[in-house]
């Protein structure tokens, strides 16, 4: 008889640890993909900024640099297409697609204002222009913020996929809801205005 | 009843409420012995092709089964609280989560969003607490919630119809009474609530597995004559019962706690604000909309009794409603009313321009006159006072916009932070930044600088407020991050090799808020073998404002006199520094609430001894204050 007790209770408590280690497991994947996805939306509101700030620019540019419209229009277009890729990535932050859409599409628009920037080269007067100076200098402290907050994404990121790749974790990953690792995100540091490329003839 | 009394109430209430579960556990446990006993009595009789062979009444009175069933069934029920209040740990931030609520960002443009915000920063300078991060529910119905376990990790919580349906005014009365529920120690019971409920519930879960386990081996072992599925049948549906059964009384004791605090907390948000129409008016909103203060995430019942108002329509209403009905509420704030809710708002109504211009004309008619009352201050603790609100918006309204900025996201915040610490003397102060550009985040050093041209404008009673604003964008620094800051404040601090009082206050008060939060609870009831620490700590404040040693000793002498204890001696001056001041406010936080108090009040006796407080005498006792949870407001200048 009292072994009829013992067997159910050690059936019971066996059955409470694994389902309480299970939900363990669970409740703190969810915390930690939730911190992720918020440190994300700390990149999103910088990258906003940076956006809105890049058209007044190339609008403070224009009245200096008209036979260099293209040049202008290419900053205009990787900015558009940067802004895109941000809002599709802040749907699904940590997908890899996503991720990878706005790494291409930010290293584009690096590209660009790189170019703007040896361009600006030429014409002392618009980097002399107060409003052009003002601009870039908040463009720069908005890139340092999108640094930084990119390191604290990506340190969220990468807490988020090592508990997933844990075991037991593992085992149970892509049944509560947490196939695949997240994204890290890396830019290629454009820096527009800290280091002016050097042009050699 | 003040702030120290309150903490103690509730301790009593969580003491209350222990008693309460174990009878509640005590039932259960003997439900499922009897029902266990009467299942095994009727397989065996079953068995036995109806001969007895067990007697129930034996099987009853056997008290070894009832230690098995006893302890298994506790061990179940206590393995399950301490599991949920363990995952609850995280503080505030983890309900916010499971509720799906978004943290609103710092630096955000829209304008209900930067509202709340405001109202929610003004609050917690008011109060002396760090601003705690604000989550929004993307909900139509009108609630706010406050969560966390101390001042530490506390988040407020408005739901988005909340944000755009209510007045300024209206949603400073739902702030002030989610900060009531802060500063009156609700959270932590809130939590442990939580814990027990689940416990008990987790009887009526393994009752579902057993349940399936039965009718699974029912079906696939029909041949067998072993098998009979039908005692697990049983057994799983009455643990089920008995889980419901649990919860039932669970759910009754929840409701009838929370409904107490619930009407504290609105008496409280009269008191803060003193303006009854603005938590009425919030109120007669959640009555007048159609979803009242519904919230639909899944997970909402659970945390129904954090609501502002029920947020979880409860069949049984009454008894099981976690708070008051509105009508009561509304006729507790004003005994007047007509009983009429106001025609539904769908969107707040055009309020005249920002709403800071009325409130700063409400400040220029309170007369403000000079000299501080420290005494004050320590009543206080835990309530502010409007003129605490207005002082507050005062003060951040004074700050230059560059250092709200930089002080509300978590990359400027470190600027704002490193700037206050910059030595005045140039070739230190070079010293510091070359640190600075070596070691910190890119482009922070010349922020930093940036920033310090302004702080050193500032005046010395803006400066903890000034920390407190920039702790709550600090919390969302990763744990990577939050390593390198401190480093740099170390080296910041050790750049001229002294730690002024000031560096050490913000260390202090940096790390009580943002290191690992402290749990034990209170370990000494009585002072008498604490002298050392005592001593420590009010020589130190005697000390630091007094010059001649003469008035040393009696700003000593009447500090110790308020606490009551033998064997309290100035100690030198050589013997005096501040690593032993820190240990002893860590021991010293493990009192009691009602010794915590005689503590802060020697301090300050001890501090206006000489009729004399200087600034850096009031960021000294609101750091010690705050070391030991006692959130302490700004000190209002009032006449001598």
């Amino acid at each position: 008889m009292t072994g009829f007790w013992i067997g159910l209770g050690i059936v019971l408590v066996i059955i409470v640890v694994l389902v309480m280690y299970g939900i363990g497991i669970y409740n703190s994947l969810i915390a930690l993909a939730e911190r992720y996805k918020n440190s994300f939306s700390q990149i999103e509101v910088q990258l906003k900024r940076r956006y809105d700030l890049i058209p007044n620019l190339v609008d403070t540019a224009k009245g200096y640099m008209q036979h260099e419209s293209e040049t202008l229009e290419n900053v205009i277009r990787a900015r558009n297409a940067a802004s895109g890729a941000m809002q599709a990535a802040s749907a699904a932050p940590g997908d890899a697609a996503a991720m990878q859409g706005l790494m291409g599409a930010e290293s584009a628009l690096a590209g660009a204002m790189s170019k703007f920037s040896v361009v600006m080269e030429a014409y002392p007067d618009l980097k002399a222009n107060q409003n052009m100076m003002q601009l870039s200098e908040e463009l720069t402290s908005t890139e340092n913020k999108v640094a930084f907050a990119r390191q604290g994404y990506n340190d969220a990121v990468t807490a988020y996929n090592v508990a997933r790749q844990n075991f037991p974790a593992i085992a149970f990953a892509s049944m509560f809801g947490h196939p695949e690792n997240a994204e890290l995100l890396e830019f290629k540091d454009s820096a527009l205005f800290q280091e002016a490329p050097k042009v050699s003839f | 009843m003040d702030f120290f009394q309150q903490q103690d109430q509730a301790r009593k209430n969580s003491k209350r409420l222990i008693i309460l579960f174990v009878l509640a556990v005590l039932g259960v446990i003997l439900s499922v012995y009897l029902l266990l006993s009467v299942a095994v009595t009727g397989y065996n009789t079953s068995m036995a092709d109806g001969r007895k062979s067990i007697d129930l009444i034996a099987l009853l009175t056997n008290w070894q089964t009832l230690l098995m069933v006893g302890g298994g069934t506790l061990l179940l029920v206590g393995g399950a609280s301490t599991y949920r209040m363990s995952s609850l740990r995280g503080g505030g931030q983890v309900v916010a989560a499971s509720l799906g609520g978004r943290p609103l960002q710092q630096s955000t443009t829209d304008r209900d969003e930067r509202r709340v915000l405001n109202v929610v920063e003004e609050m917690a300078i008011a109060s002396g607490i760090p601003v705690p991060p604000v989550f929004l529910l993307d909900e139509d119905g009108i609630n706010a919630f406050a969560a966390g376990y101390s001042t530490q990790d506390a988040v407020i919580g408005v739901t988005r119809g909340c944000v755009q349906t209510m007045t300024r005014d209206e949603l400073q009365g739902v702030i002030a009474h989610e900060f009531s529920h802060i500063l009156n120690g609700d959270m932590r019971m809130n939590i442990r609530l939580i814990g027990y409920i689940y416990g008990i519930m987790a009887i009526g879960f393994i009752g579902w597995q057993v349940f399936r386990i039965a009718l699974y081996s029912g079906r696939g072992r029909r041949s067998s004559k072993d098998s009979n599925p039908i005692p697990l049948i049983a057994i799983g549906g009455g643990l089920i019962a008995i889980g419901a059964i649990g919860v039932f009384f669970g759910n009754w004791i929840k409701a009838s706690i929370s409904r107490q605090r619930e009407f504290l907390a609105d008496a409280s948000a009269v008191q803060f604000t003193r303006n009854p129409l603005g938590i009425s008016g919030a109120l007669m909103q959640i009555g007048a909309s159609p979803v009242h203060g519904e919230i639909k995430n899944p997970s909402a019942p659970e945390f129904s009794h954090m609501y502002f108002a029920s947020g979880v329509t409860s069949m049984f209403s009454g008894m099981f409603s976690t708070h008051p009905p509105l009508e009561k509420r509304i006729l507790r704030i004003q005994p007047h009313w007509d009983g009429k809710f106001p025609n539904r708002r769908t969107r707040k109504p055009a309020e005249l321009a920002n709403d800071s211009k009325k409130e700063k004309s409400e400040t220029r008619k309170r007369k403000i006159a000079k000299g501080v009352t420290i005494l004050a201050g320590i009543e206080a603790i835990g309530q502010p006072t409007p003129s605490h609100l207005s002082l507050a918006h005062k003060l951040i309204a004074e700050i230059p916009e560059v250092i709200k900025e930089a002080a509300r996201n978590p990359y400027g915040a470190r600027a704002v932070l490193y700037s206050l610490l910059l030595n005045h003397e140039p070739t230190a102060r070079q010293q510091q930044l070359a640190q600075l550009r070596k070691n910190a985040d890119r482009g922070l050093a010349e922020m930093t600088e940036a920033v310090a041209a302004q702080v050193s404008k500032l005046d010395a009673q803006h400066r903890l407020p000034l920390v407190d604003m920039t702790l709550g964008a600090l919390k969302s620094l990763s744990p990577t991050q939050y390593n390198n800051f401190r480093a740099n404040l170390d080296v910041l601090i050790k750049a001229d090799n002294k730690i002024e009082l000031f560096e050490w206050v913000i260390v202090r008060v940096i790390h009580h808020h943002l290191g690992p939060p402290d749990r034990s609870r209170p370990k000494y009831h009585r002072l008498e073998n604490l002298t050392s620490q005592c001593n420590m700590l009010l020589s130190l404040l005697a000390w630091a404002g007094h010059g001649n040693p003469a008035e040393v000793q009696s700003a000593f002498d009447a500090g110790a006199q308020v606490l009551h204890i033998p064997g309290l001696n100035l100690v030198p001056r050589a013997q005096i520094n501040l690593t032993k001041l820190g240990d002893a406010l860590d021991i010293l936080d493990h009192v009691e609430m009602g010794l915590k108090k005689s503590l802060i009040t020697s301090c300050a006796q001890c501090i206006v001894a000489d009729h004399q407080v200087t600034p850096s005498e009031i960021e000294l006792m609101r750091a010690i204050a705050d070391s030991f949870g006692c959130p302490m407001p700004p000190l209002l200048p009032s006449s001598p």
